[in-house]
């Protein structure tokens, strides 16, 4: 990231420059001072004196005497005290789980709190050091959480100290103060009538405070008009509630009381505001180790989803077709309705499906994807009811948002009111429609028709920088708010930093709309008070609001599910139309899984993040499948097909047009994408931000808000132009060659032979070592198991481990060079399954831990040596960088610093850094340390507190960010420790036993538990041959490969890209 | 003296002939004591593009140092590129000199007296231009001087199991001994151009170093032993040196590097390349300096024999790495061979057959033994050959090796590039500063020689 301010701190020879630090400090804390010392003026005068330096007298105004100057003088010197003097607001929050009385310097003290995500609360807890909060993890005891995150989450820290960010309040580009805005936005409210013409415009939001205030706002003026608009609004599910049942409903799921699970286009475990709760849920009955109950999972799946690459058995069709399918579905469990002609594929597989449903009954679910259409919502949960699911698996609340569900109709309505001139005064909050909005709708174009326009937010954006007013708005870690979650639990979300600039909440702006402005803290305590009925009873409050804090949410406030639901068949009896044969390409849109809707784009950290499924970074693609890449001869180079040949991959920009809205984008071939159908992602092509401007296409000139999800009837047209990107791993035809890296089997095999991932590898057996090995077997011995079958390859942990870690990012230019630094890395292997479609494995990949390491032995001067605790260690200063050691790492998991990486010269993201954990220098090698950082503050703890070190008192950055709980990790030596007895289960095996390297982290076989019908090599018996006369453990020799693709057991995976 | 050439027992011509004594000791000192304006054209035209090109050697050091490792083409998983390809290379080059020297001395094979000293040099500066990459490929190369152990204040030591640090000695050592070598060979001859020295500081320059040789019978008896001692010495040197460097790959666990076979099949490599590299200077030098008697067919064609040898060495190495990639029964050794046949890559591995394996198979023939022209162009294959071994061992086992996932692809920057011509500029100027300040080839044992051819009658 570039620096707002570059100032070096080192000298030519890198040392650090005490002075110089010093001097730049005091200047910003001198122009902090002076911002705190005029907000103050600003708020209550009456308390202050007036500033001594303002001139009194016209003597003074019109010069400086000398009187004057030694007024001044004093002035300042007075006002330097005054600045140390000023008090803080008092603003309470309550410290979870460890509450020293005090801050103890070196030791992190954790705030629980929520951040919105789609105006949804994820639960969290937040590491803060010294008062700069540096990591974000999941709350535990939240529901949207129960300790797990997603990578939003776990990035978005980075996001409160982006250089980037808005810092003062602009008027028409020129630097202004909150005070004349707030001046000149009364003067333009009283000159309304009644608010005529006075809009404002709102992101999606739970926000009891913010409910109560746009409430207030309509009071004072009827005639305002309030908006939401949600590039990711997934409204669709509201409207086909509304359909089904006559009002909107929200559905809540409870994937682990499913026995079968069906997601008609639906990514719960990556789109969707319960994300990391949905992902524990799903992976409860994935835990064959510890006995699950494994449930069945289809997916009809019309993009390459997160969620639809963990189904048992997958289908992928167009999103156009999935109606189809669902009123197939409802036909086939016995409703009446129009049934579409079904492919050959389609049916059995719906066969297999609907028997599946009929058996399942009330343990059935049906879950729909936010782009659908109504209809399909409707007709899911005509299946659901027609299951008797309702109640069990699926349940609905009233709807949680603030604001219409028919968001994009009110939108569109209000961007016509913009055109016609009726739209006078138009706020807006944390939104970015000049981006985000559907270029059809011309919204860039409308606001020029605005005579008054504000936008609040945290980034100068393509929105702000077209307003009257740009007002800087605050990171969700410096304000007060309270959400509800997925399931209408509310939170209350309290700020770890006071803001770092000049910035306003959303709340405090809709405050100073309504008539006076307040500071976030009473706003919300203001609406606890009246909703508690506790505005008397001060100690009663006290008492709420501590333990809100303190939890994180309140857990009274859960939303009750409807009771007695009535679905109406109705929406059977509508036509349905299939598209005609030639409908042109379909176009899929979908958010970003790393930049969502943009409002990641600036978040470095997530640019980088590998997405999910493909290993993109820093770019976003229009994603093809090769047959369809075929059908429609996109030059097909090698590289579109990910056989790389070339250092940088290229492949071809084509440009997608429907009715002449284009969209030109760089393509990706990804095999399991479905046919005839492409998917383009949200959030690229932003032009504002030193990192979002410039990276990918923007999605919204080819969308429209009729149709924001999925539009038929594109065009393609090739054009002569090349686009390097930068994907982290490639689709190379996978060798079918015994390398036995992915070990998974069906149920049905997995019941007859538990040890399978065993069976498949040859572990080495001691007699057979030529030196007598280290003694392990006493203290503390760290280890790790990954379940596979739990690992849904969300990237969550990648994220916080470079949170956590400190790990540099390197751009889009050296990740083309393949010089990525994350520690941990989730691989992606595609398996090549019949009907040409592909099924897909995730398996997250860090240092292991060998106990016999590669790299240790080739070091010349030692840098990394192994620790008497199993930890292979790399000693940072030791480090000449001749690289040998990832040579010699089988795994490839240790990360050089090609060139200086880490920027050490960005004030702003300095406060970010984790202080436990060492910035590393250019030239030296680095690579997972276990955390070694808390191993060591764990034990320190249990010393303190003189006690053995007990399973559960370390928990590793990954570990804890995963929100499945895929990794578990402890002490090896200890018995009753969760990873002990993993490491017995017969599905624990390590990868390339056959080297030797006795690795620290080992992984759980994947039972996979597909329909007989539909895989029948899951009919056959395992059958591992261990080479003549050979028994297991004795022979390298991997197991017969066997290439027929249709007696092949599940266990090779095989390639493609030809 | 005749003037026609006296042909040996087996009808072959001498090593040297139509030359005295005397008329030996003046051709070849006659290169040295030459004014500088009557130096050939050559001459100027070599040392005026090694020393240009040895400015980008210098400007790719110091751009490497400012900015980091990155501007090469390394990543993960390969993370050795062209440097340590360059240094197998150059050390490869270096082993032709200590051979010739020291192995065909002990063996009494006199035609390597005409040789002898400028394989030396060649050997010299090779291993200075080797020895440059180990130190500047490191990610900070100021912190390289840890890889010695050194009494310091750290009580650091370095970890004598890391081949690396096995390379650092045996480099050093072949580097030192190879340096005494061969300036114990140079005191007669600087001796005599201490008497042919025109100026006197240059004069004074080769007293000083002739340390005080009077020629007497003394100080060749003592000479006699000490170059025999030093012969000794350096034999199993020649051995040792590119063995260790092969232990760099084969004491790793990379398929494709951990191979037994290294350790022979790196030495023979090194001869084959270093004999190409020595006739590629060689012959024009005959050519130029009007040398052919001195630097006769006879020698080609004894050095093409010994290349063909060493070349078939290697090709058999090549064969077994084949052949042990499928008996391994391992799926990481088979997959690496069949990578290198047919992978991304292997472009390069089927060159490398094509410059090592078949177009050596052309000195079967005496007639192309004999004819400088084919023999300097059957070296180019060789060099570049060789270069292209290394870079197929390196390269093509790193990047694609047990996990599918960490594959990647790698290819030289303008910079991996500039190292390694620059490298070649360092090695051209020193060759040049050689010819003009040392005799090229050894004065003294040329007059053996000549006594040798004119008496080799009367011994029979």
């Amino acid at each position: 990231m570039k620096s707002e301010t570059p100032t070096s701190f080192g000298d030519a020879n890198g040392r650090l420059d005490l002075r110089s630090m010093r001097e730049v400090l005091n200047e910003e804390w001198k122009e902090r001072d002076r911002s705190r010392y005029t907000s103050l003026l600003e708020k209550n005068a009456t308390e202050l004196p007036p500033p001594p330096s303002l001139p009194t007298t016209e003597e003074e105004a019109s010069g400086v005497s000398r009187r004057g100057f030694m007024k001044l003088m004093g002035g300042s010197a007075a006002l330097a005290g005054l600045a140390a003097c000023t008090k803080q607001p008092k603003e309470l929050i309550v410290p979870y789980v460890k509450a020293p009385e005090e801050i103890v310097p070196g030791k992190p003290l954790f705030y629980a709190t929520s951040r919105s995500f789609g105006g949804y609360a994820q639960g969290l807890l937040v590491e803060s050091h010294m008062g700069r909060p540096t990591k974000v993890e999941g709350n535990p005891k939240h529901p949207a959480s129960h300790g797990g995150t997603d990578s939003f989450s776990q990035a978005s820290v980075l996001d409160l100290y982006d250089p980037d960010r808005n810092k003062q309040t602009l008027k028409q580009g020129r630097v202004s103060n909150f005070k004349a805005f707030a001046e000149e936005l009364a003067a333009e409210l009283a000159k309304s009538k009644a608010g005529q013409g006075v809009r404002i415009l709102l992101p999606h939001s739970t926000s009891i405070t913010e409910k109560r205030l746009c409430e207030n706002i309509l009071e004072a003026y009827p005639e305002a008009q309030l908006h939401v608009f949600d590039p990711c609004s997934a409204e669709n599910e509201e409207l086909g509630t509304e359909k089904l049942f006559g009002k909107p409903l929200q559905p809540v799921l409870h994937l682990d009381k499913a026995d079968v699970i069906v997601s008609l286009d639906s990514d719960f475990l990556g789109w969707n505001p319960a994300r990391p709760r949905y992902s524990e849920d799903f992976a409860k009955r994935r835990r064959v180790a510890e006995g699950a109950d494994r449930n069945r999972f289809y997916a009809v799946d019309s993009v390459y989803s997160l969620t639809g690459a963990q189904a048992d058995d997958r289908l992928p069709i167009r999103a156009g077709r999935v109606e189809a399918i669902a009123r197939a579905m409802a036909a086939g469990l016995g409703l009446k309705t129009d049934v579409p002609e079904l492919t050959e594929r389609e049916a059995s597989y719906l066969k297999a499906m609907i028997s599946d449903l009929r058996k399942a009954g009330q343990k059935g679910l049906v879950t729909v994807g936010p782009h659908q259409s109504p209809i399909v919502h409707a007709l899911g949960n005509l299946i659901n009811a027609q299951l008797g699911s309702i109640g069990t698996t699926i349940d609905f609340i009233e709807p949680q948002l603030n604001g219409t569900a028919h968001a994009w109709e009110d939108f569109t309505q209000f961007c016509r009111d913009m055109h016609d001139g009726k739209v006078k005064v138009l706020l807006m909050l944390e939104v970015n429609p000049v981006y985000a909005c559907p270029l059809t709708l011309r919204f860039e174009k409308g606001l020029k028709q605005v005579p008054f326009s504000a936008h609040l937010g945290r980034y100068l954006d393509e929105t702000s920088t077209q307003c009257t007013w740009s007002l800087s708005g605050t990171h969700y870690l410096e304000t007060w708010t309270d959400l509800k979650s997925f399931d209408g639990t509310v939170s209350i979300a309290q700020p770890l930093i006071a803001p770092l600039y000049d910035s306003k909440s959303p709340l405090e702006l809709l405050s100073l709309i309504a008539g006076e402005e307040q500071p976030a803290f009473a706003l919300v305590q203001d609406t606890w008070k009246a909703r508690t009925g506790t505005a008397e009873d001060e100690d009663g409050f006290r008492r709420f609001w501590r333990t809100a804090l303190h939890d994180g949410f309140i857990a009274t406030t859960t939303a009750k599910p409807w009771k007695g639901l009535k679905a109406s068949p109705a929406v059977l009896q509508e036509a349905y139309e299939d598209p005609k044969a030639d409908f042109g390409l379909e176009v899929v849109f979908q958010p970003d899984m790393r930049v969502w809707d943009g409002e990641f784009a600036n978040n470095p950290w997530l640019q980088e993040m590998p997405a999910p499924v493909s290993t993109l970074t820093w770019d976003n693609v229009i994603t093809m499948s090769p047959a369809t890449a075929k059908k429609y001869r996109i030059r097909l180079t090698e590289e579109n097909v990910q056989a790389r040949t070339r250092v940088r991959p290229r492949v071809q920009i084509l440009e997608l047009n429907i009715d002449n809205r284009k969209l030109v984008g760089p393509v990706l071939v990804l095999p399991g994408q479905p046919d005839d159908t492409v998917m383009v992602t949200l959030g690229g092509g932003r032009q504002t931000g030193a990192v979002a401007a410039g990276v990918g296409y923007n999605a919204a000139t080819l969308r429209t808000a009729g149709d924001p999800w999925i539009q038929q009837g594109a065009t393609v047209v090739q054009l002569n132009r090349w686009h390097s990107l930068a994907l982290t791993q490639d689709h190379f035809p996978l060798q079918a060659d015994g390398r036995n890296i992915i070990r998974d089997a069906a149920l049905g095999q997995y019941k007859k032979m538990k040890d399978f991932p065993q069976q498949m590898g040859h572990v080495f057996d001691d007699e057979f070592t030529l030196y007598e090995g280290w003694d392990y077997s006493k203290g503390l011995q760290w280890g790790m198991v990954v379940d596979l079958n739990t690992c849904i390859g969300c990237s969550a942990c990648v994220v916080a481990c470079q949170a956590e870690n400190n790990i540099p990012t390197v751009g889009k230019d050296e990740v083309l060079n393949g010089r990525e630094m994350h520690w941990i890395r989730v691989d992606r292997y595609f398996e090549d399954i019949a009907n040409g479609e592909t099924r897909l494995h995730v398996m997250p990949m860090a240092c292991v831990h060998c106990e016999n390491a590669p790299c240790e032995t080739v070091c010349p001067v030692g840098a990394t040596m192994h620790s008497a605790e199993g930890l292979n260690m790399m000693v940072y200063n030791r480090c000449v960088g001749t690289r040998y050691c990832s040579n010699n790492c089988p795994y490839k998991v240790r990360r050089f610093n090609f060139y200086k990486y880490t920027d050490d010269e960005t004030e702003s993201l300095k406060l970010q850094r984790n202080p436990d954990v060492t910035v590393r220098l250019r030239g030296v090698m680095e690579k997972c340390t276990y955390c070694v950082q808390r191993l060591n503050l764990a034990r320190i703890d249990a010393k303190v507190a003189d006690r053995e070190l007990e399973d559960g008192d370390v928990v590793v950055a990954c570990q804890q960010a995963c929100p499945t709980k895929a990794i578990s990790f402890g002490n090896i030596n200890d018995p009753h420790a969760k990873v002990t007895k993993l490491k017995q289960n017969p599905l624990n095996y390590t990868i390339l036993e056959p080297l030797n390297t006795r690795a620290r982290t080992s992984y759980l076989g994947k039972v996979r538990n597909p329909h007989p019908d539909l895989d029948p090599a899951a009919r056959e018996t395992l059958h591992f041959s261990h080479g003549p006369g050979g028994h297991h453990g004795e022979h390298a020799a991997p197991p017969p490969v066997v290439p027929d693709e249709a007696h092949s057991s599940s266990h090779t995976p095989s390639g493609h890209g030809h | 003296m005749s003037t026609e050439a006296k042909r040996d027992p087996d009808g072959q011509l001498p090593y040297v002939h139509g030359h005295t004594l005397g008329s030996v000791s003046d051709k070849i000192a006659g290169v040295t004591t030459l004014p500088m304006k009557k130096m050939p054209k050559f001459w100027y035209g070599g040392i005026l593009i090694g020393i240009t090109v040895l400015q980008v050697l210098f400007f790719a050091i110091y751009k490497l140092i400012v900015t980091g490792t990155g501007i090469w083409g390394l990543n993960v998983p390969v993370a050795w590129g062209f440097a340590i390809i360059n240094f197998v290379w150059w050390i490869g080059i270096g082993h032709a000199g200590t051979l010739i020297s020291a192995i065909l001395f002990l063996f009494r094979q006199d035609w390597r007296m005409s040789i002898a000293r400028f394989a030396e040099a060649m050997t010299l500066f090779a291993v200075v231009c080797a020895g440059l990459f180990p130190l500047l490929h490191v990610g900070r190369p100021w912190m390289v001087y840890w890889l010695f152990p050194y009494p310091n204040t750290m009580g650091m030591w370095p970890q004598f199991r890391s081949p690396l640090l096995w390379d650092v000695f045996a480099v050093s050592t072949y580097a030192t001994v190879s340096i005494m070598f061969w300036f114990t060979g140079l005191v007669p001859d600087l001796a005599t151009m201490r008497a042919k020295a025109n100026a006197l500081w240059i004069k004074r320059i080769y007293h000083g170093m002739s340390l005080g040789w009077t020629g007497a019978a003394r100080h060749w008896h003592r000479y006699e032993i000490a170059y025999l001692l030093l012969a000794g010495l350096s034999t199993p040197l020649v051995l040792s040196v590119h063995s260790i460097v092969s232990l760099d790959f084969a004491v790793s666990n990379e398929p494709g590097w951990h191979t037994t076979i290294f350790p022979p099949y790196f030495v023979a490599g090194a001869i084959f390349a270093g004999f190409a590299m020595v006739l590629t200077f060689m012959i024009p030098v005959r050519a130029i300096y009007g040398m052919k008697d001195l630097l006769t067919e006879r020698h080609l064609n004894n050095m093409c024999k010994v290349m063909l040898f060493s070349g078939l060495i290697v090709a058999y190495g090549y064969s077994m790495e084949l052949f042990f990639g499928w008996y391994s029964a391992s799926p990481f050794e088979r997959f690496m061979v069949l990578n290198r046949l047919e992978g991304p890559l292997d472009w390069s591995y089927w060159a490398l057959i094509l410059c090592n394996v078949a177009v050596p198979q052309f000195l079967w023939s005496y007639k192309v033994r004999t004819n400088p022209l084919l023999v300097f162009i059957i070296c180019q294959f060789i060099s570049v050959g060789m270069w292209l071994e290394r870079f197929v061992i390196v390269i093509i086992s790193l990047h694609r090796d047990f996990l599918d996932s960490s594959w990647d692809m790698y290819a030289g920057t303008r910079w991996d590039w500039a190292m390694y011509i620059g490298t070649m500029g360092l090695f051209l100027t020193l060759v040049f500063i050689f010819i003009r300040t040392l005799p090229i080839l050894a004065i003294f044992e040329m007059r053996e020689l000549v006594h040798k051819s004119e008496h080799h009658d009367d011994e029979h």
